[in-house]
């Protein structure tokens, strides 16, 4: 599924907001400029994403993991930047492993819940969780 | 702080992924760990551009500096 251009983009307020706080204070940005930095960040995104793939490829591996993006800002001469993610990634994967638990506690009292509805509607809901369990594991990219 | 869990929306960085014919899978670590680069990388870009607005003497970024910030710094020869 192709994806219009305008979806690449990322968001404005967002961009704007991370160059706001990287300057000082009073120091403004003009639109022109704010554009160039915006299409910059996505040209990052896929030049770091073909890097990263690289070395996903030569570990034999058809999914794209976080060492492999880690490896690629060493490649593109960003080794100032692994330090700081993986402190971000650490903090990233306590807080998942922190929602997983809370949703499996969410499930066993929604269960506790169901036990009076029918079968047929159990089984949809166990459907659903099952799809979800599996996107948080992984994003799969449909190419 | 380099703590900080990325704002870049996720659904948008995976987006780009997407985009790459070669990639079949990535995990949503990979997408997090992307996203959170990709900030680093802007506010990398636009200090090193603000250099140059400095040097003008002025407290308005504009898109000459970033011209120059990327015709100067290595680490931008992928931008040329």
């Amino acid at each position: 599924m192709a994806e219009r251009p305008e979806d690449l983009n990322l968001p404005n307020a967002v961009i704007t907001r991370i160059i706001k706080e990287a300057l000082p204070d009073g120091v403004n940005i003009s639109k022109e400029a704010r554009s160039a930095i915006s299409r910059a960040a996505s040209v990052f995104v896929l030049y770091a994403t073909s890097c990263a793939n690289n070395f996903a490829m030569k570990g034999k591996r058809k999914t794209l993991n976080a060492s492999d993006v880690l490896s690629a800002m060493e490649e593109m001469e960003f080794q100032r930047f692994v330090a700081p993610l993986k402190e971000s990634l650490e903090v990233y994967r306590r807080e998942q492993k922190g929602k997983k638990e809370a949703r499996k506690d969410k499930d066993k009292k929604a269960d506790s819940e169901e036990q009076d509805k029918s079968r047929e509607e159990e089984n949809d809901d166990d459907d659903e969780r099952m799809e979800e369990e599996e996107q948080n594991e992984e994003e799969e990219v449909d190419n | 702080g380099p703590s900080r869990l990325a704002r870049l929306p996720l659904a948008r960085v995976k987006a780009l992924v997407k985009a790459d014919p070669d990639v079949s899978l990535a995990s949503q670590e990979a997408v997090f760990v992307l996203a959170r680069a990709t900030e680093l990388f802007v506010e990398t870009i636009a200090k090193d551009a603000y250099v140059y607005a400095q040097q003008g003497k002025r407290k308005t970024l504009q898109r000459k500096d970033l011209d120059n910030a990327i015709e100067a710094i290595d680490e931008f020869a992928f931008l040329e």
